[in-house]
């Protein structure tokens, strides 16, 4: 069963095959080996948790590619949390690309009211890499913007905030201009980061200092990553943080196949393309913009895709559970 | 950036949301099943049989169902395959549906001109709108990215796929990004329509165009930028053989477009100026394509070709250079229908040279006014038809994919664009030493005597551009060629590589004179590409330009340069590096003369700069010619000292009377806009309120009220009572007093809102109702309720129409005002007409004012807000529309005046602005789609006419349809068809309005009136009497009022003379009926109302104006000559059926005088061309 592709549950059959093995592996699975205490400052991820990931082009990617949530959701030793992925291409802690007919202000509005229904225990905050464009000059309008986004959101959600930081940008394979001259200025704005993380008491993970002995990130274009990169980037994501179970004993990863990891990350897309219908459907112009008096009526569609985006979801929490056997130690891969 | 190769995503994808589906029930079932009327048989053979195609012509069918469905977009590649962007999904998936639109490609492998095998490239998309081959694959635009697919393996599938760009916005499904196209420089261009937010990064930062625009993207580095900006829907781009770029637009109604680089064109955001289209009033494009080679006839070379999708019309273009620009002449159709669902939505000139068109086939367009989950959209067929010139043969185009860099060098000069432009792009993606060296190879093979070397010349020059390799020798040797073509294609490839240059290369050199070129088009280029280079030196010869005469385009570009290079020359001139006279360091430019510098302040703003101009000024600078407008920029821009500046010379007693008027007229507008006033004592200002300049006084008055010089309020109070005072100096006094205030001057505005004197005639605007309304208007300011009073009063002697709106907006334009107005009219009785006129004005508004509303209907007894149609009643008009529907009659229903049609809706651009063209309504819109709009106008309302309602910083509120936004204003149009400007700082609030269009317009039309309205619209753009007219007929007139003191002027002058001095004559616009006659029997006109039977005369004045841009001999044909008389400019034409007259260049207007006694049918009057004669113009309506 493990070997299955995770849409075949939804067959009558599947689905009752599946029961039979997850009641199977339920009694066979032993309990997970208790760690030492968690550190405030660290970032962890716990099966309770819905965490919720604002940031612009890197963290919209993972909706269609899951390289990311993939890794993350494989760390939790078969137990899973949920993601709901806000990233916007091209945007920053002003929110200058949700604002769509109306200003950014609105955009921010709007990007907190829906972090606010999402109901997160935990936020990602991932901002810097666009903004870093504006050079020193920018680096103080920034600081205090992404101080009072972060402020906006634990005061309206109640979550725990998480900076992640951009990562260095690379000298890329092909005829693609050459960014990485801008990591000067965007080292500056990491920098920044961390002391912000700092004085909020927030954890920081950092994606933009050098790992020794590791070339740089795979990349298309010096900006965004080509599959490998984001495979990387992912396990060094992941690799910061704790993971733990409700009760907070830390959690081993799964050793999954290639094959297998393939089979989750795509089910994570298409689980994260339902959601993407569901926070930025086409069209809104005339289901809830100022033409909503000619089509408003089909906005009732938009709700519609809730319950797909839990079928999925549901169907990946089954599969990670049936692949709980296959642990390794924690936090390495 | 997503880097998503993983090469079976989408399937997987699929199987899991179909498995989801299969588990899911949707209840559409009932959807399915509704009644479906006028709905074709979708077979190709019925529809084939319906096509008209012009004479020398035969079309045949290339593709359909099953090979291909709803095609969007098509694009050949080297091998002359046919890619096609395919959606089933549009306009929007439905949830539990899996998006599996597709990436076609069509291959006619037996060059039979039938398509015999389709290839599906890529699937598993949602909603591709646009695709282009390229590098190995093909790009696609995929929603919010633009995704490159490559077929790895050669089975003709994608299996590789990579995100290269993401953040298109998908605001709405048919705005999404699309017509792609690789520019002659190898450049991909792509364009997004008006409702697009995009937010794009790229490694040289991040682009954002939140609008409508076209974008340009250099593939192998990653650089992107915007092109263009603006239009609703720019569903066609193309160049010409120059590299010349032309834009339709499927929702804008100008024509072809002439796209000059970094340009805004209407709807554009943040734009403050912006450029128009060269067909005004034309019905809407999709698709273009700039056609030539040896198949088509030689009329036919580098005519242009796009589609009336609406209208079911594949129309064609003849352009002839004009100046900077060209003027673009419609020719007959290449494909008519009737068939509705004939949606030609994208053109393409193929290998062989034939035409082929993507047609979308679909009974229903357009997703905003049609329900997404209308039964009657077509989600599976679609067609391609391929258009042949009979017993001309094909063109045999060599396989290119094949060809070495030699050989296709080779082709560079080849008469068909396929085959160059093809042979580029295959160029493009060979190893750039290699072309290089096959380039210069070829050069040195060239004989000098070669009439086409210059032009392969250029085409090297553009496959450089996409190799990045600059050639600086070709570039000097096009620069001085005699083609000015050459000259400014060329000037356009320095733009790619003046990073390369210094100011001392003689390239540049070249450049910086050619600001000084003969041909204005190449000065046009000279300034795009100068405002690249963003030096000092080229700012200033950017500047220099303004100092000759220049047309449109090159005056617009000449902005847009100053502009964008302001931050470098304004540093410039404040750093004290520039001053009038002094010589520029690089060699090329010309030493600058004041006129440019004037220029660059006024297109500028340059506030910051004013002080300095003072400077100027001062130490004898400016020479004594330029002064005067010196001194206006001054006044515009300036601030306390300076305008202090500025009042001074106004009041100087030497200064010209009228001069003076301009200086005070600028402070006035300084405190209006602005609010700045000079320093000092303003005192100054008193003598003029008496002076015996009646400009001037007025603007002396005006000015006393704005300074609030209360110590003149005395004199004010006299000149507003004083009955035989001018009016509009009364009008002055009566606003200056509401501005100085008090007690006293409170009292007399509540005399004069009274009304002092009879109406007489309550049809005319009583000249003393300027006043009246100036004073209503003054109480507002300071009491409201008195003013409220007063109107409601005046509203209840039911004045003239103009009156009750002029009101009504003088409550709805403040806040709460509404409610006063409603509270007042408690106490009065209301006729029903100047009720209906009123509740007119609160739509207008576009204003939802419930109170307001049912005070004036309470007031008039008109019962209780507009009818509600039953469905019954709907289905009945319907059902009379095609059994007894008279489209004649409809017209007739449609012009009358108390249904104000035309006031608002023009037909082929003649008529009002504020609601859609209906040019081809007909042709795009379902019946009960037009009764719907008729009954409920709020139903559904077309894009770019939705109101918005600002409330200012003052109290105001203004309501409108956006038609231009800048970061500092926004220009409404309101319901008169009137444009506003609202600057940004003074908007508090913004909302959404409602239609403009009144509801309860139909209640007073029968059932069978209804229905011939119906069936007039729907034969709008059809083939037949209701088609766009091919000639160019006088469609907007005005037509002379008999007022008064015309009267009085027709018997005291003659004719002649009465028009040629115009003043004082009041003139109302009517419109011709499609077919461009004019019927006189409703027009108002001279009908004696003397005793004196030698004086009886019946007569009627018309007038309209012709635009000449060339000038040339024309000709103007009438259908009767019988009892008319015509002038032009003036002058007096000896009555004939046909006139033959050169005009110059410039408006001319033309004046008829029909003799009632000896004629009174229908006058139709044709301009057209003396044969052979150079002449062009247009009558603009």
């Amino acid at each position: 069963m493990p070997n299955a592709p995770i849409c075949f549950w939804r067959t009558s059959a599947g689905v009752l095959a599946f029961l039979l093995v997850v009641g199977f592996l339920a009694q066979a699975s032993v309990a997970v080996a208790a760690e030492a205490p968690v550190s405030s400052q660290q970032a962890t991820l716990s099966s309770t948790d819905r965490l919720v990931w604002i940031g612009p082009t890197w963290v919209e990617q993972d909706v269609r590619t899951g390289a990311m949530e993939a890794e993350l959701q494989s760390r939790l030793g078969g137990e899973t949390f949920v993601l709901r992925n806000l990233g916007w291409s091209g945007d920053t802690v002003w929110a200058e690309s949700r604002g769509i007919f109306d200003p950014p202000a609105a955009g921010y509005s709007r990007m907190l009211e829906l972090a606010k229904e999402l109901k997160p225990t935990t936020i990602w905050l991932s901002y810097g890499a666009n903004e870093s464009w504006a050079g020193p000059a920018g680096l103080e309008k920034f600081v205090s913007q992404y101080k009072k986004l972060a402020h906006d959101l634990t005061s309206s959600t109640g979550a725990r905030i998480v900076f992640v930081t951009p990562f260095a940008f690379v000298h890329s394979q092909g005829q693609y201009r050459d960014p990485s001259s801008q990591n000067g200025h965007l080292a500056l704005y990491v920098e920044a980061i961390h002391k912000l993380a700092a004085e909020q008491q927030a954890p920081v993970m950092d994606l933009f200092a050098e790992v020794k002995g590791e070339p740089p990130l795979e990349s298309m274009n010096g900006i965004h990553l080509e599959p490998e990169g984001e495979r990387r980037l992912a396990r060094r994501l992941a690799d910061q943080i704790q993971f733990v179970n409700a009760e907070g004993q830390a959690l081993k990863g799964l050793k999954l196949t290639k094959a297998e990891q393939e089979e989750l990350r795509k089910a994570i897309v298409a689980k994260n393309t339902l959601f993407f219908h569901r926070w930025r459907p086409q069209n809104i112009t005339y289901l809830t913009g100022f033409r909503k008096h000619e089509q408003g009526n089909n906005a009732v569609e938009i709700a519609q895709f809730d319950p797909l985006v839990d079928e999925v979801e549901k169907a990946i929490a089954a599969w990670l559970k049936s692949h709980q056997t296959k642990t390794t130690s924690p936090a390495t891969n | 950036m997503s880097s998503a190769c993983h090469r079976d995503q989408f399937p997987s994808l699929r199987l899991l949301l179909l498995a989801m589906f299969a588990l899911l029930s949707w209840g559409n079932e009932g959807f399915a099943q509704r009644d479906l009327k006028n709905i074709p048989v979708p077979d190709p053979a019925e529809e084939l049989k319906s096509l008209e195609v012009a004479d020398g012509f035969e079309i045949n069918l290339f593709a359909a169902d099953p090979l291909i469905h709803k095609p969007i977009q098509m694009n050949f590649d080297a091998q002359g395959r046919l890619w096609a962007a395919a959606s089933e999904i549009y306009p929007q998936i439905e949830p539990g549906k899996v998006a599996n639109d597709k990436i076609l490609v069509l291959e006619d492998t037996n060059a039979d001109g039938q398509a015999d095998k389709t290839t599906v490239f890529a699937d598993g998309l949602l909603i591709p709108t646009a695709v282009i081959p390229g590098d190995g694959g093909a790009y696609v635009a995929n929603s919010t990215e633009l995704v490159h697919f490559k077929d790895t393996n050669g089975d003709g599938k994608a299996d590789e796929s990579r995100v290269i760009l993401s953040g298109f916005g998908t605001e709405d499904t048919h705005h999404i990004l699309h017509t792609f196209r690789w520019g002659f420089d190898g450049l991909l261009y792509m364009n997004q329509s008006i409702y697009i937010h995009s937010h794009i990064e790229t490694p040289f930062g991040v682009r954002r165009l939140n609008a409508g625009g076209i974008w340009q993207y250099r593939p192998p580095t990653g650089q992107l930028e915007v092109f263009a900006r603006g239009w609703v829907n720019t569903w066609g781009h193309h160049f010409d053989r120059y590299g010349q770029s032309f834009a339709t637009d499927g929702a804008g109604g100008e024509g072809i477009n002439f796209v000059v680089p970094g340009a805004s064109y209407p709807t554009a955001a943040n734009s403050p100026r912006i450029l128009h289209g060269l067909n005004p009033g034309s019905p809407k494009h999709c698709g273009l394509e700039v056609v030539d080679g040896r198949h088509l006839p030689d009329d036919w070379q580098g005519d242009l070709i796009t589609n009336d999708f609406r209208g079911h019309r594949v129309c064609r273009f003849k352009l002839t250079p004009e100046g900077t620009g060209y003027v673009s002449k419609p020719m007959p159709d290449l494909v008519r229908t009737n068939h509705v669902a004939f949606r030609p939505i994208d053109i393409k000139q193929g290998p062989d040279g034939a035409i082929y068109i993507a047609d979308w086939y679909n009974p229903i367009i357009q997703h905003g006014e049609v329900d997404f989950r209308d039964p009657r959209r077509d989600h599976t067929h679609g067609r391609i038809w391929r258009v042949t010139a009979k017993g001309r043969p094909l063109v045999k185009t060599p396989a290119l994919q094949s060809l070495s860099s030699a050989e296709l060098v080779a082709l560079l000069t080849a008469p068909e664009q396929f085959t160059r432009q093809q042979a580029k792009l295959v160029l493009r993606e060979k190893p750039r030493s290699e072309v290089i060296a096959a380039l210069e190879k070829h050069a040195a093979s060239l004989p000098a005597e070669d009439p086409l070397k210059n032009d392969w010349l250029l085409e090297s020059l553009w496959v450089r551009v996409a190799h990045q390799a600059p050639d600086f020798k070709t570039c000097e040797l096009l620069m001085n060629s005699s083609d000015y073509r050459l000259r400014a294609a060329t000037v356009r490839v320095l733009g790619h590589w003046h990073q390369n240059l210094n100011s001392e290369s003689p390239v540049m050199v070249k450049l910086l004179q050619l600001a000084k070129d003969p041909h204005s088009q190449v000065r046009m280029e000279v300034v795009r590409t100068l405002s690249a280079v963003g030096t000092a030196d080229a700012a200033r010869a950017v500047l220099n330009v303004a100092a000759e005469p220049m047309d449109e385009f090159l005056e617009y570009a000449v902005w847009l340069s100053a502009n964008e290079l302001a931050p470098v020359w304004h540093a410039a001139v404040l750093h004290g590096k520039w001053s009038p006279g002094d010589q520029a360091t690089s060699p090329g430019i010309a030493k600058s003369s004041i006129e440019p510098w004037l220029y660059g302040i006024k297109a500028t703003k340059a506030v910051q700069l004013i002080p300095v101009l003072v400077q100027w000024l001062q130490a004898g600078k400016i020479p004594e010619a330029e002064i005067a407008s010196t001194m206006e920029i001054i006044g515009t821009l300036g601030g306390p000292p300076q305008l202090s500046l500025v009042l001074n010379a106004a009041i100087d007693q030497t200064t010209q009377a009228t001069q003076r008027s301009i200086l005070l007229e600028a402070l006035a507008g300084a405190k209006k806009s602005r609010d700045i006033q000079p320093a000092g004592n303003l005192e100054k200002i008193a003598p003029f309120v008496q002076s015996k300049e009646l400009r001037e006084q007025l603007v002396a008055v005006e000015l006393a009220g704005l300074w609030k010089q209360a110590q003149l309020a005395g004199e004010i109070r006299q000149l507003a009572s004083d009955r035989n005072r001018d009016v509009n100096l009364r009008v002055a006094a009566v606003q200056a007093l509401a501005r100085l205030g008090g007690t006293e001057n409170q009292t007399l505005l509540e005399q004069l809102s009274k009304p002092s004197e009879k109406v007489a005639d309550a049809a005319v605007v009583n000249e003393t109702d300027g006043v009246r309304l100036a004073a209503i208007r003054g109480l507002m300011v300071s009491a409201s309720e008195a003013a409220s009073q007063a109107s409601a009063l005046w509203l209840a002697e039911g004045p003239a129409p103009d009156v009750v709106s002029e009101l009504l907006q003088t409550f709805l334009r403040e806040k709460g005002g509404a409610v006063l107005l409603a509270k007042s009219l408690v106490t009065v009785k209301l006729s029903e007409d100047t009720a209906k006129l009123a509740l007119r004005s609160v739509t207008g508004s576009g204003r939802e004012e419930p109170q307001l509303q049912a005070a004036l209907r309470e007031s008039g007894h008109l019962g209780s807000g507009p009818k509600v149609w039953s469905t019954e009643e709907l289905e009945s008009i319907l059902k009379k529309v095609s059994t007894e529907g008279n489209a004649a009659r409809g017209e007739q229903v449609f012009r009358r005046a108390e249904l104000a049609c035309m006031k608002c809706h023009a037909i082929g651009g003649a008529g009002g602005a504020v609601g859609p063209d209906l040019v081809s309504i007909g042709a795009s819109a379902q019946l009960d789609y037009l009764l719907d709009s008729m009954v409920t106008p709020n139903k559904q309302v077309k894009e770019n006419y939705n109101t918005v309602i600002l409330a200012l910083a003052d109290g105001r509120v203004q309501s409108g349809i956006v038609t231009r936004k800048s970061a500092s204003e926004i220009v409404l149009r309101d319901a008169n068809d009137v444009e506003v400007v609202v600057p940004v700082k003074e908007i508090e609030e913004q909302s959404a309005g409602t239609s403009l269009m009144p509801a309860g317009l139909a209640d007073g039309l029968t059932q069978t009136e209804l229905a011939d309205l119906i069936t007039f619209l729907s034969q709008l753009g059809k083939i037949g009497p209701y088609a766009p007219p091919s000639g160019k007929y006088a469609m907007r007139w005005e037509v002379l009022v008999p007022t008064d003191p015309a009267w009085t002027k027709l018997y005291r002058t003659s004719d002649t003379e009465l028009l040629r001095q115009g003043q004082g004559l009041e003139w109302k616009t009517a419109y011709s009926q499609v077919n461009g006659a004019l019927p006189l029997a409703d027009l108002p006109a001279f009908r004696t109302r003397d005793r004196l039977a030698e004086k009886a005369r019946q007569v009627m004045f018309l007038k309209t104006t012709a635009t000449v841009t060339t000038a040339g001999e024309v000709v103007l044909s009438l259908n009767d000559p019988a009892g008319v008389e015509i002038w032009i400019d003036g002058e007096s034409i000896p009555q004939a059926q046909i006139v033959r007259k050169s005009l110059g260049a410039g408006n001319h207007v033309i004046h008829l005088a029909i003799d009632l006694q000896k004629r009174t049918n229908e006058v139709r009057l044709e301009l057209a061309a003396e044969k052979g004669a150079q002449a062009k113009w247009q009558i603009k309506p």
